[in-house]
């Protein structure tokens, strides 16, 4: 019996490293390509670095543009993966195990890469000292910093934990394999660990707290984003409902983006015997839950906004409905949202395949609601001028093309050093479901066991 | 006889002719609004000061011939440097019988400004417009908002903020300290490693083997 589960211990192992030591000709490839998008997003930059933002398709009217569109997107999709990492830890969803690792890298790249777009939209970055040395509390910009800064602190806290155990494997198991650099690693961020009583104590604790302290901080990092339009006197933004649209708008995507991240993993490294259909799907009924929450949410600030007829808002909403943004909207309502929600609905389609496709397309509906929550209020003329027009800038495309092929890009070379899947939670899991039951007889134990392998 | 007849064939023609151009020019001429350049703005601008209320004056006098128009909408734009060169519309006011239109404006600053009076035009007035620099040297508008209500609570808002912030980043780093350094120390103080260390991962499944 032993030696089924000490191979089974090793298969495991190896998946979670696999990711280490195989770097074939596709990896390459692929990281290639992505570090080109990313370069080419830089140069957009450093363009805009030199020449100002008059490079960019920002104007006096529309000054907010597919910058804070990404910051809104990008960080809602962290929040997604924190969150759901969190309360699938906090439940004790045993189906979490393979992952959460995944779930939670991608929350913290996706979060640093949404935090450089406050910095990228403020034209220059020695913009920020001014903001730290001489901060105006009643400017929530200065709110989101400081909500951005917290999340960031609490989000690697969070990711980091888990991993202690599983650095120590590597440490102890990897051996030359694993080369200088990565032994470094290992031997310094494992912080000693033995797996002493004491010391998983301490982890589980600090897991314990961290998930509990991740779900309120998450949601005020998107409640502030969300206030930063809420709270101006602005037709179309100024809605009480604002807080927890964001919200479950960011946790909508997010568990999309879990979705695709996982999906993607687990086909390049071959980890299906780990990451099975049954992870994708579950996390495909959260996203059905979100998606029809979501859908609710507009409805309802559409109604309430429409109802009244108040001058200010009409024209937004008509140019929404019917007018200049209609396409785009519709395009959002129905690709970004009816169809996820249809595809994960009928069991036919809720395929693996199936399942990327309405994450892709919540994905990229959600990024397009932002902008239809950004431009067309700004377009709506508050002194009796005429507006100008915004469709952004190709620095800003090379800027965006760069950020997201960014985010797939650090996952791949995170998972060089870091094992993907959490052998320690794995282990945790496996060994909390096969401990025997009180009041069931010896036989019976051996049935449960045999029907979750 | 015959004679007579061609001319009076050709006088008709005449006549026919006549009235196919008078009736033509008098459709092309309602077409378009009497553009005899009679209609006018006379812009008078002045400055008041009566107590408290002090500024700029416009007023707009349409007339036509000389004979005020009254019940007519006259549009004050204001040039301004307002985010790049901009009219903007100060407001749009209905002529009185004596055919005259005013507004009031209390400049943001000493300096020239440009106003102009504009009448779009009828069926029978063309679109006039008239534009006067004017140089205001006098007291300038400063933004006072009204006063709002929670002034205690509002105070109070931003350093309970802070300080939840601050308590919320203190507990951080109260349980970063805990958990990494308290894994670290017991890491170092553990001389021998657990039983389970060795054959770290292990464990569990030992235990499930045993409970088999």
């Amino acid at each position: 019996m032993d030696s089924v589960y000490y191979k089974d211990r090793d298969k495991l192992q190896e998946a979670a490293t696999r990711p280490i030591f195989h770097s074939g000709l596709r990896f390459r490839i692929i990281t290639l390509i992505l570090a080109i998008i990313v370069a080419i997003g830089a140069a957009a930059y450093i363009n805009q670095f030199i020449n100002g933002l008059g490079v960019t398709g920002l104007n006096n009217d529309v000054f907010w543009g597919i910058y804070i569109i990404n910051l809104v997107a990008i960080i809602g999709i962290s929040y997604g993966g924190a969150v759901v990492s969190a309360i699938l830890r906090l439940t004790n969803s045993g189906w979490r195990a393979p992952i959460t690792r995944l779930a939670e890298a991608m929350a913290l790249v996706s979060l640093l890469i949404g935090a450089i777009f406050p910095i990228i939209d403020l034209g220059h970055p020695t913009h920020i000292w001014r903001l730290l040395a001489s901060p105006n509390p009643t400017s929530p910009i200065i709110w989101d910093i400081v909500a951005i800064t917290t999340y960031l602190l609490a989000t690697l806290l969070f990711f980091y934990l888990p991993l202690i155990p599983d650095l120590a494997i590597c440490r102890d198991s990897l051996g030359d394999k694993a080369g200088r650099w990565r032994k470094k690693i290992y031997d310094v961020l494992s912080l000693g660990w033995k797996d002493l009583p004491q010391q998983q104590k301490l982890l589980n604790w600090g897991s314990k707290i961290m998930s509990i302290i991740i779900i309120p901080v998450a949601i005020s990092v998107h409640s502030v984003l969300a206030w930063v339009f809420a709270i101006t006197s602005r037709p179309g933004w100024h809605s009480t409902i604002f807080g927890p649209y964001f919200v479950v708008a960011a946790l909508f995507s997010g568990v999309a983006a879990v979705i695709l991240v996982v999906a993607a993993f687990r086909k390049a490294y071959h980890l299906e015997d780990f990451i099975r259909e049954k992870q994708i799907r579950y996390l495909s009924y959260l996203m059905l839950v979100l998606g029809i929450l979501y859908l609710y949410f507009t409805f309802s600030e559409f109604l309430t906004e429409g109802y009244t007829l108040d001058t200010a808002s009409i024209p937004i909403l008509d140019s929404l409905l019917t007018g200049n943004y209609g396409p785009l909207f519709w395009l959002f309502a129905i690709a970004g949202g009816i169809i996820p929600v249809l595809i994960i609905a009928i069991p036919r389609t809720r395929t693996t395949t199936g399942l990327v496709i309405a994450s892709a397309l919540a994905v990229s509906g959600m990024w397009l609601k932002r902008f239809l929550i950004v431009v067309p209020t700004l377009r709506q003329a508050l002194f009796p001028v005429p507006t100008q027009p915004y469709s952004g800038s190709i620095t800003e495309a090379a800027i965006t093309l760069g950020a997201l092929a960014a985010i797939p890009l650090i996952l791949m070379l995170m998972f060089r050093v870091f094992p993907i899947i959490s052998v320690h939670e794995m282990e945790e899991v496996e060994a909390r479901e096969s401990e025997p039951q009180p009041g069931l007889a010896p036989g019976l134990e051996q049935v449960k066991g045999g029907n979750q392998s | 006889m015959k004679h007579a007849r061609r001319l009076f064939k050709i006088g008709m023609t005449l006549f026919l002719a006549l009235a196919v151009t008078v009736i033509l020019a008098n459709w092309v001429w309602a077409a378009e609004p009497s553009t005899s350049g009679t209609t006018r703005i006379i812009m008078n601008i002045t400055q008041f000061d009566q107590g408290d209320n002090q500024g700029i004056a416009v007023s707009a006098q349409l007339t036509d011939n000389g004979k005020p128009l009254g019940n007519d909408p006259v549009e004050f734009d204001l040039s301004a440097n307002f985010f790049g060169a901009q009219q903007v519309n100060l407001a749009t006011v209905q002529t009185d019988a004596t055919g005259t239109a005013t507004i009031t404006y209390r400049p943001t600053a000493e300096g020239e400004y440009n106003f102009t009076a504009r009448f779009r035009g009828d069926e029978s007035h063309p679109q006039v417009e008239v534009t006067r620099t004017y140089t205001y040297s006098g007291p300038v508008s400063q933004y006072q908002p009204e006063a709002v209500g929670l002034t205690a609570i509002r105070q109070w808002i931003t350093p309970v903020i802070f300080l939840g912030v601050g308590i919320f980043w203190l507990l951080l780093i109260v349980i970063a300290v805990r958990t990494l350094g308290g894994i670290r120390r017991a890491g170092l103080q553990g001389t021998t490693k657990s039983k389970s260390y060795r054959k770290f991962g292990q464990v569990v499944y030992q235990k499930r083997s045993s409970g088999n």
